[in-house]
């Protein structure tokens, strides 16, 4: 009961405090305020899709048709019923370019065919055709303004009938193109490890990245069967999600397998020159190069290599039969759309919880340090109760706080994400792929658990600066410390996995902003900007992963908390 | 007894800031803790609440270990720490219920409290806004929060103007009446003295003397009976000093006056003396030692 009655005494306290009342109020606000503005809304408003006709020829004889077509084009696509977030906007933005681009490819035949009565085209404006080769640029252009044609035609089809089902048989084709290319590949390139008298071990890791690919171009053509079977004509909400789940599906073989095959101009029996799979020979003779491996090269590193290959390949797959699994069942992924549940984890992660981060620094930086400087520590000490209690009761009123004033604001942002998005989104579930199957569970319980999860970096800074005003007794240190560390902790860590990996997997800012969970990644190297880019490319920095930073940041949590215990329960109080 | 404190010692880095400290205070009394700045006084008093750990030594309360059994120590003290500070941004009535909370205690006795040391009428205004001795009003009643059965004051006084002062005298006795063992520091030896029933002399860390304010019993003065003061009142002063010179008796002549020093039993020898040899014996009475005169006596001794 005592114990009980301290921590109610501790929260009294804590919002006592106008300051303590501001700051949550602001920080929900915020959060409020960041749910309901959605920036490109504006940028839509202004104006609307996105018309560029700063690509229009500006000289020539096609200034006026093209302009006429552009503005035809306009009233077309209003006629049409386009709206924002309509799948057909997608298909009328790449419709008015291709009619910029036509009309530049005009202006450019009427350029090379007569240029003594014809100003320059944008393509020639800086630079003169050769002579000699007029005649093929003739046919050059007009064959693409040919093909142009017949894409805004084809285009126009496609949003006047509404029928996205042709749409997805033609990404289905474009699709199989690329799978078809990727498996020829696959056999090609082992093939050529057997000829490098590569090993057993490198055989079998390739052999699991083909099954990789196969089992890829499985999910994405049973993606596309369900899309196209389950008949997607006339539901402008079905189509929408359709269109975004294909739009996922038709970036992967781009993106992925550029990567792997380099470019997506493959053709059949072609082997690419350069790829980032490298060539065992000249990938080892690359090693003996920079001195890298000795004379006998430890099989291992291209091993490793080709293992590597095959993580980066693990995100495409699993997108892959997600998509599959969202086509089959008629519910939506939510990283593919604009959903409700994808705003909402980005609004809090990146919002709610550095926000929270930085309250807890500011609570529990002073709640300590605060009864010395008052020195109201000694009627607080002087009490029938032990001084454990007196600063677990602290610690937990801290805790109550940050993760109340966390629950509160994930709750408005759910209602507020709900009321810009829409709530039925919410009721979508959350689908993984197990390396197998796709699984699903309710979005409300995974988010919940990553949040949960996630607060383990807000925990960590929280217990941080308790310790710190525990340890000092100085409200404005304990709070500009482990601000500080917060703030510079990417800059900081990137410069400790540079020098020392194994003291990087070790220290817990490393790990601080755990709440990116929510988007399956481990924070600094995931964090996208250019020096992280980098070292993965350098293959530097350590493996971290979720459990491994969990546990770090736990166990720096309890290191800190105990210590802190220990301190106060020995000291003496002058 | 309710406070035992037993051979506590402090060291503060090179420093004995208590040597060898001892003494007791039992119930219904009123214990003076007394000495010069610096003393330790103030040093002991955390050691007994537990704020600071003693080198050497314990501490019991009720017969419960404070270092051992703090909790169980604890549970029935109240007391001040030089000048009580409290949270200036709650009210004196939320300062005074985050204590009681603490205690078990209920609203009621915090309305009681609040009573007693007359603090009703600015009770629910915020504690920054009190001056100095309504914020000792307010020490004084988380002090005794908890009925306790050993109160410990810290200067007690800071700040209050003489009726205040008063009151908390007349609350100081009320409690010891009803078996409340106390113990009082302060610098005002004229207050500790209306009040206190005993008194505990500490210099430089060490105890140096602890008295009942009828007698003394102190390291200097280890006889059986204890000595008094009588003032004489004679015809012949000078020949009255003589005489008493010649059998031993120790005295004084002030303002025309022998005080004389001795034990109650010999003072009838002294009176023969006198009247057998013709010196004429006006008045005769005993007159009681200030605190602050055994104070300054016991302090001069140890030097």
């Amino acid at each position: 009961m005592k114990f009980i009655a301290l921590i109610k005494n501790e929260l009294i306290k804590l919002f006592s405090h106008k300051s303590t009342i501001v700051i949550i109020a602001i920080i929900l606000a915020v959060t409020m305020l960041w749910a309901l503005i959605d920036t490109s809304d504006f940028e839509a408003l202004v104006s609307g899709f996105e018309d560029d006709d700063s690509n229009l020829p500006q000289t020539g004889c096609y200034i006026d048709s093209a302009k006429k077509e552009f503005e035809e084009n306009k009233l077309r696509a209003e006629n049409a019923g386009i709206i924002e977030g309509d799948w057909r906007a997608d298909y009328y933005i790449a419709l008015q370019d291709y009619t910029n681009q036509y009309y530049n490819c005009l202006d450019a035949i009427a350029y090379l065919k007569d240029p003594e009565n014809n100003s320059p085209s944008m393509d020639f404006e800086y630079k003169e055709p050769e002579e000699s080769k007029r005649e093929t640029l003739i046919k050059e252009y007009e064959a693409n303004a040919e093909s142009f044609r017949v894409s805004i035609d084809r285009f126009w089809e496609l949003i006047e009938t509404n029928d996205y089902t042709s749409v997805l048989e033609d990404n289905s084709a474009s699709a199989e193109i690329s799978i078809k290319a990727a498996l020829e590949w696959a056999k090609a390139f082992r093939s050529r490890l057997e000829s490098q008298n590569a090993t057993a071990e490198e055989l079998e890791v390739f052999d699991l990245f083909a099954e990789d690919i196969e089992k890829y171009a499985g999910f994405v053509r049973d993606a596309y069967a369900s899309g196209i079977k389950n008949g997607l004509k006339g539901d402008p909400v079905v189509h929408k999600e359709a269109h975004a789940l294909s739009k996922t599906l038709s970036s992967l073989p781009s993106s992925s397998f550029s990567d792997i095959i380099g470019g997506d101009s493959f053709m059949g029996e072609y082997l690419p020159q350069s790829s980032s799979v490298k060539d065992k020979a000249a990938f080892e003779e690359e090693l003996h190069h920079y001195q890298l491996i000795d004379a006998d090269p430890e099989h291992e590193t291209y091993t490793e290599y080709l293992e590597s290959v095959r993580e980066d390949f693990v995100a495409p797959l699993q997108k892959a039969a997600i998509v599959a699994y969202a086509f089959e069942n008629g519910v939506s992924e939510m990283t593919c759309s604009d959903s409700t549940r994808n705003a909402y984890r980005g609004i809090l992660t990146f919002s709610l919880f550095e926000f929270i981060a930085l309250f807890g620094i500011f609570i529990a930086g002073n709640i300590v340090s605060s009864e010395y400087s008052r020195k109201t520590i000694n009627m607080l000490v002087i009490r029938p109760v032990s001084r454990s209690k007196i600063l677990l009761s602290k610690y937990a009123a801290c805790l109550i706080t940050v993760y109340g004033v966390a629950a509160a604001g994930l709750l408005i942002g759910w209602i507020f994400c709900g009321f810009r998005y829409g709530f039925a989104d919410y009721f979508q579930p959350y689908l993984w792929f197990n390396g197998e199957s796709v699984s699903n569970v309710p979005y409300i319980v995974w988010f919940l658990g990553r949040a949960l999860l996630g607060s383990i970096g807000f925990l960590f800074l929280t217990t941080l600066a308790f310790g710190f005003s525990n340890l000092t007794k100085n409200t404005a240190v304990s709070i500009i410390i482990p601000a500080i560390s917060y703030t510079f902790a990417s800059a900081a860590n990137m410069i400790i996995s540079l020098i020392s990996e194994t003291f990087a997997t070790y220290w817990p800012f490393t790990y601080v902003e755990f709440w990116l969970c929510v988007y399956n990644k481990v924070p600094i190297l995931s964090q996208g900007d250019g020096l992280a880019d980098v070292m993965a490319m350098l293959g530097m920095g350590a493996e971290y992963n979720l459990l491994y930073g969990a546990i770090v940041l736990i166990a720096f949590t309890a290191l800190i908390y105990f210590s802190s215990l220990i301190l106060f329960k020995r000291r003496d109080i002058k | 007894m309710v406070l035992e404190v037993k051979n506590i010692s402090k060291v503060f880095g090179s420093r004995n800031v208590l040597s060898n400290v001892s003494f007791s205070v039992d119930r219904g009394e009123i214990m003076g803790f007394i000495g010069p700045n610096g003393a330790g006084k103030t040093t002991a008093i955390k050691v007994i609440l537990g704020l600071l750990r003693p080198a050497d030594g314990n501490v019991l309360i009720n017969g419960f270990d404070v270092a051992k059994n703090h909790d169980k120590a604890l549970e029935s003290v109240g007391a001040i720490i030089e000048s009580p500070e409290l949270y200036p941004y709650l009210s004196g009535r939320e300062n005074l219920m985050q204590f009681a909370r603490i205690h078990g205690v209920g609203e009621e006795r915090v309305r009681e409290c609040v009573e007693i040391v007359g603090l009703s009428a600015r009770i629910d205004e915020k504690v920054r806004k009190y001056s100095l001795g309504m914020r000792q009003r307010l020490g004084v009643a988380q002090a005794i929060l908890n009925r306790p059965s050993l109160l410990i004051l810290d200067e007690p006084t800071n700040g209050l103007d003489p009726s205040g002062i008063k009151e908390l005298r007349d609350m100081l006795k009320m409690l010891a009446s009803q078996g409340t063992a106390i113990l009082v520091s302060s610098h005002l030896l004229s207050e500790l003295e209306q009040v206190c029933t005993s008194a505990c002399i500490i210099e430089k860390g060490v105890i140096i003397g602890v008295q009942k304010l009828d007698n003394f019993v102190g390291e200097t003065a280890p006889e059986l009976e204890p000595v008094n003061t009588y003032a004489f009142t004679v015809g012949n002063i000078e020949a009255a000093a003589t005489l008493l010179q010649q059998k031993g008796y120790q005295f004084d002549i002030i303002d025309n006056l022998l005080f004389v020093n001795s034990i109650r039993s010999k003072i009838p020898t002294a009176v023969s003396v006198l009247v057998g040899e013709g010196i004429e014996l006006f008045a005769l009475e005993p007159r009681k030692k200030t605190l602050e005169e055994s104070y300054l006596e016991v302090t001069s001794n140890s030097i």
